[in-house]
Formats: structure tokens, sequence, C-alpha cells
């Protein structure tokens, strides 16, 4: 067999793995899938909310998370990092309105949001610290739902599904089906204990975990892939409350996106080095986390160098066929070039894509949320084939920025 | 809850490799039913081949006549051609086994009898037709020489529409370890992909393929 099919074949192999164990696993807890725990007890709740130039966002943020139903939230704090726009004013007037609002100005502009979130958790009193993006928006029973799992002292984290809130451009709708796949995932990978990320949209933390940690890492631009990654090695567990959910803005233009990408990429590249050591070791951490992690980046250039392969290899023969039949004084195109002999791995492919679109369709529809059902199946297959398809070019973009150390937070 | 769940993972691995073993062996299924496709056919060309060697020694003995022979020689020709064209498909969608290789094996040595035949009939008739033997690489190592055989087989399909039954057109693969074929190969001095026309003048660049046609009969 010649290498390329091998390469196929592998590919659908992993593929198809991870597709039967997310199915087993759906199939397996179905009917627990929106299920959370009551609290045992009433835990104190500090909301850190690192803020850099906010000012259209943050008094949103700040009004759903008072809004919240939970009747433990004893301060809210925002670690204004040198924002040059009205973010601190802004605040500020809001303190009147709502006394358990903090507002801590960073002297100086500290550079990413981990260093903030770290200011706010020296001052934060509570026994569970929530994190949230100075962009997103809880919703009114999120920390409630959510704070149950705490009773479960090895819990050193919970997180909820992001939902986009702005869902009116095609990007963002794209991205509205993206988030509630990932979110559908990662209740799923909770059931194996292999939950890798409590995003900063909204993330409930052990205060005790934090400090187990020493607080989110300062030099990783995902700081909460980070700190899931170090809690799961210091084998704190993490809980999905899929019941809930936190809005968050997602990007409305194409370069706003592909940047946020990109700082996503990167942030996992540094885990990856970071925790390169504990592959095959450490639990879940080093057993699937890792390795899952270290798949899903590195297929996606494989595949994209292969398909880049094909596609020089196409074009110099289209064009060395152009040449020689003008040598030859021959038809340049016929008909017969377009015949198309399918073959047994064109058949695997289309069944593989099939169950992926299958797949998805589930998650959507077993998701509650009433708007993404209403997606139209265009764009949930421009989704599965187009927008997937441009991450392994962001992942290039991603590791060319990394060695020439010009990867940064904005 | 984790102790159940943990078995997801072997549970999983058994699914896909269930999964994936049956798809595997749909596509062995698929493409040794192709190779059956081509089986078949390949046995009614037998079969007409050896009605054509017959009347081709029936011609030797005077029993038939020159125009019979050539007609038959040309339709089985021209059935061959189109066999090829079905076989060069499935070849090319072939992934998985190699059972369509040796159909092609046993293709070239039918094409090759074929060309034998039909220089008999020319000895023995007048030469009212003309043989092109396409020779080309089964396995082409570089994009240069599959566009360069695509070029060629577009120009001599052509070539065979435009002329018709005043040509067989015979393409014949050099490098499958056929000893008769290496024999050809060796007596023309053939290294690369090439055309021979009347068993006499050898072609194998792009530019000179113009000047097949003044070298037909």
């Amino acid at each position: 067999m010649k290498f390329l099919p091998i390469i196929y074949l592998m590919y659908m192999f992993i593929s198809t793995y991870f597709l039967s164990l997310f199915l087993i696993l759906f199939f397996k807890n179905r009917k627990t899938l929106f299920n959370y725990p009551q609290p045992k007890k009433q835990y104190t709740v500090s909301f850190v909310i690192p803020a850099y130039n906010e000012e259209r966002t943050i008094a949103e943020t700040i009004k759903s998370i008072f809004d919240s139903d939970y009747k433990g939230i004893i301060e809210v704090i925002v670690v204004n990092d040198g924002s040059t726009d009205n973010t601190k004013s802004i605040v500020e007037s809001l303190m009147k309105k709502y006394p358990k609002l903090k507002l801590i100005n960073n002297k100086i502009n500290l550079g990413n949001a981990a260093k903030s979130q770290n200011v706010g958790l020296k001052y934060a009193k509570g026994e569970i610290i929530a994190v949230v993006d100075a962009d997103s928006y809880p919703s009114i029973n999120s920390v409630s739902k959510m704070i149950g799992f705490f009773n479960d002292e090895e819990v050193g984290a919970v997180t909820c599904p992001s939902r986009a809130k702005n869902r009116s451009k095609f990007i963002e709708k794209l991205q509205a089906i993206e988030y509630n796949i990932i979110a559908f995932t990662r209740k799923l990978l909770d059931y194996v204990d292999a939950i890798y990320v409590t995003p900063g949209t909204l993330a409930l933390y052990r205060k005790k975990a934090l400090d187990d940690i020493g607080g989110f890492d300062e030099n990783n631009l995902t700081q909460d892939i980070e700190a899931t990654w170090n809690l799961t090695f210091h084998n704190w567990k993490r809980r999905m409350c899929l019941d809930t959910y936190v809005s968050t803005t997602v990007p409305t233009k194409f370069k706003a996106w592909f940047v946020q990408r990109k700082r996503w990429n990167i942030g996992g590249l540094q885990c990856i080095k970071k925790y390169k050591n504990y592959l095959f070791q450490k639990g879940m951490l080093g057993l699937f986390i890792i390795p899952f992690f270290i798949l899903s980046t590195f297929l996606g250039l494989l595949g994209l160098s292969i398909f880049t392969y094909l596609v020089i290899v196409r074009f110099t023969k289209q064009y060395l066929m152009l040449r020689f039949a003008f040598l030859a004084n021959t038809a340049s195109v016929t008909l017969e070039q377009f015949y198309f002999t399918p073959s047994v791995l064109n058949y695997l492919g289309i069944v593989l894509f099939i169950f992926g679109t299958i797949f998805t369709l589930l998650i959507l529809y077993a998701l509650k949320d009433i708007e993404l059902k209403k997606q139209s199946f265009f764009n949930i297959l421009f989704y599965m084939i187009i927008y997937v398809a441009v991450y392994p070019f962001i992942m290039i973009n991603s590791i060319s920025d990394l060695v020439r150390k010009k990867a940064k937070w904005r | 809850m984790w102790e159940n769940q943990k078995h997801s993972f072997w549970q999983a691995l058994i699914i896909t490799l269930f999964v994936f073993g049956f798809g595997v062996l749909i596509g062995i299924f698929i493409e040794n039913s192709r190779a059956g496709v081509i089986s078949d056919i390949y046995t009614q060309s037998e079969i007409n081949l050896l009605d054509v060697d017959i009347q081709s020694q029936l011609l030797d003995l005077e029993w038939t006549n020159c125009e019979t022979a050539v007609k038959q020689n040309i339709d089985y020709a021209n059935q061959i051609y189109e066999d090829a064209k079905i076989l060069e498909n499935y070849g090319e969608a072939s992934r998985i086994s190699d059972s369509i290789i040796a159909q092609h094996k046993k293709y070239d040595l039918l094409r090759t009898l074929l060309w034998i035949n039909s220089i008999k009939i020319k000895q023995n008739c007048d030469k009212s037709f003309s043989t092109i033997v396409y020779i080309y690489n089964y396995n082409p190592s570089n994009v240069n020489e599959i566009s360069e055989q695509e070029i060629f087989s577009r120009f001599l399909g052509e070539l065979k529409s435009e002329k018709g039954n005043t040509i067989i057109l015979i393409p014949i693969a050099k490098n499958l370890g056929l000893n008769s074929v290496n024999s050809i190969l060796e007596k023309y001095n053939i290294t690369k992909t090439a055309v021979i026309i009347n068993e006499e003048i050898v072609i194998d660049s792009i530019d000179d393929l113009e000047k097949i046609q003044s070298y037909l009969n």
C-alpha cells in the first residue's frame, strides 16, 4: 500500500476512535447530562474580573453577576489593568449601586489576564473564586447550579458552557455552533475525568486548589487551559455543569477571530511544552489530555501538509500537461479528465463524514439552546467543512509566532 | 462512576476496530469485485483472442480471407482498447489490495499477443492498417512523467478517434515484470515512455508525437 493511503487510514482510525468514545459516553450518560448536585452549604464566592479597555461590556458583565440568584456572592473584584478608556469610571460609578463591587487599579498595565487574575486572587476572600472575562455574562442561575459540584472535596474547578451572545453575523453563527460542540464534548469528557479547560468566560475554582497550583501561569497565553492541566496534575477534579451557561461576546470579524484562535493555539502549545514530560504518565493528564491535545494539534498540521502537497502536485501536473499538450498540439482539456472512479478511501471518508454530521446534529438538538436549533443545515455543513479546515492554517501561524517569540496576549 | 466510565476507552477501541475493520473488509471486497469484473471481461477477451488467433492460422491455410482476418483483428483491438480504459480507472482507484495489478499483467500479455497477431496479419495481407504500441510506465515516479504519459495517452486517443479502424492502438505497461514485454523493450532499446509505430519507428518525445501521422500506413 502507498504512503498516503496509510496516513489517510490512520486519520480515519483516530477520528473514528474519538467519535466512538464520545458516542459511548453520550449513550451511557444521556440521562444525567444536565444533572447537577444541590449545594450542601452556602459557599462564599468571590468574583474576579480582569479588565483592560472594556468600557463597552464591563457594566453588563457586572450587572449579570449581581443579577445572580446565588446568595453567597460576597464580592466582585474588578482588576483594571491600566485601561485607557472609561472602564475605571464605569466601574466606579457602579460601586455606588453595588456595595460588594470592588475595584483594583494596577499601577501599570501588566499585559495579560493571568497577572490581573492573580492580583485579584490576593484580595479575594471567598472559598470559591469565580473568574469571569469582562465581556462575558453569567446567566442568572449559573453559580447556583455550578456550586453544588464543590460538595466533593476533591473538585478543584467547575465550568459551564459558553454561548455566543452575538449571533447575527455569519461568523458569529459559526462560533455559536462551535461553542456548543465544545461544551457538549467537554461534558462528555467530564465523565472520564478528562476536562482539559475551564474557560475564562466563567470558571469557579476552589480557593484552596488555586493556592495549591500557585495561581494562574502568567507566562501562558491561555492561563485557563494551563490552570486546568495544573489542577489535573495536582489531582484536583474538574467538573462541568451543562444545565446552565455563560454568554460571551465572540469576535465579529475574521481577523479578530483569527487572532483569538491564534492565542488559544499558542497557549495550548505552551501547555504541551510545559507538560510534555508527563506524556503517558500522571493519570488522565498524561494518558489522555496531553495525547489528545498533541493529536488534535499535529494531525491537523499533517493533514494540511498533505493537502498542500496534493494541491502543489495537482497544479504542477496541470501546468506540465498544458505545456506538453501545446508541444504535442493536442487538446489541453478533455472530458475524460473529469471522470472519477471513487476509491474505497472515498467511501470511508463519506461514511465518517456522515457519522460526524449526525453527531454534530445530535449535539445541537440535545443541548437546550433553542436559537441554535434554528441553525440552517448550510451553516452546520459550512462549519464542518470550511470553518474547521481553517484551524490548521491558524496553527501554522501560531507555531511561527511562538518560534519567533512574537506570541503576545493582544 | 469513574469505574463504570473508564471502560469507555477500550469499548471505543473495540467499536473502532470493528467499524474500521469492517470498512477495510468492504474495501477489499469492492476492489476484489472490480478485479472480478475485469477478470470476467478478460475471460471474454481471452476467448476472442483465441478466435482471432485461429483466424490468423486459417489465413495461413488460406481457409479464410484477409478482409475477414483484418476486420476481426481490428474489432478485437478496439474492444481491448476499451477494456484498457476500464482497467486504468479501476487501477487508479485501487488503494487497499493489489488484485488489479495481477489483472493488468494478464491484459498486458493479451495485448502483446494481439500485437504479434497483428504483425502476422500484416505480413500475410496488405498493410491496410497500422499498429501503434504505446509503452508506458505503470508506476510513474514523478509529476513530469505522469503529465507526459497523460499527454501521450491523450494524443494517441485522439489519433485513434480520428483514424478509426485504420490503426490498432495497443497500450502495454513496461514495468510489470513480464519477460516477453521486457524482451520487446530490449529489442527496441526502450527505457522510457515511447510509441512503436508499425514495428519500425520509435518515438519517445512529446515534441515528435505529431510525426506519427507521417509513419502510418
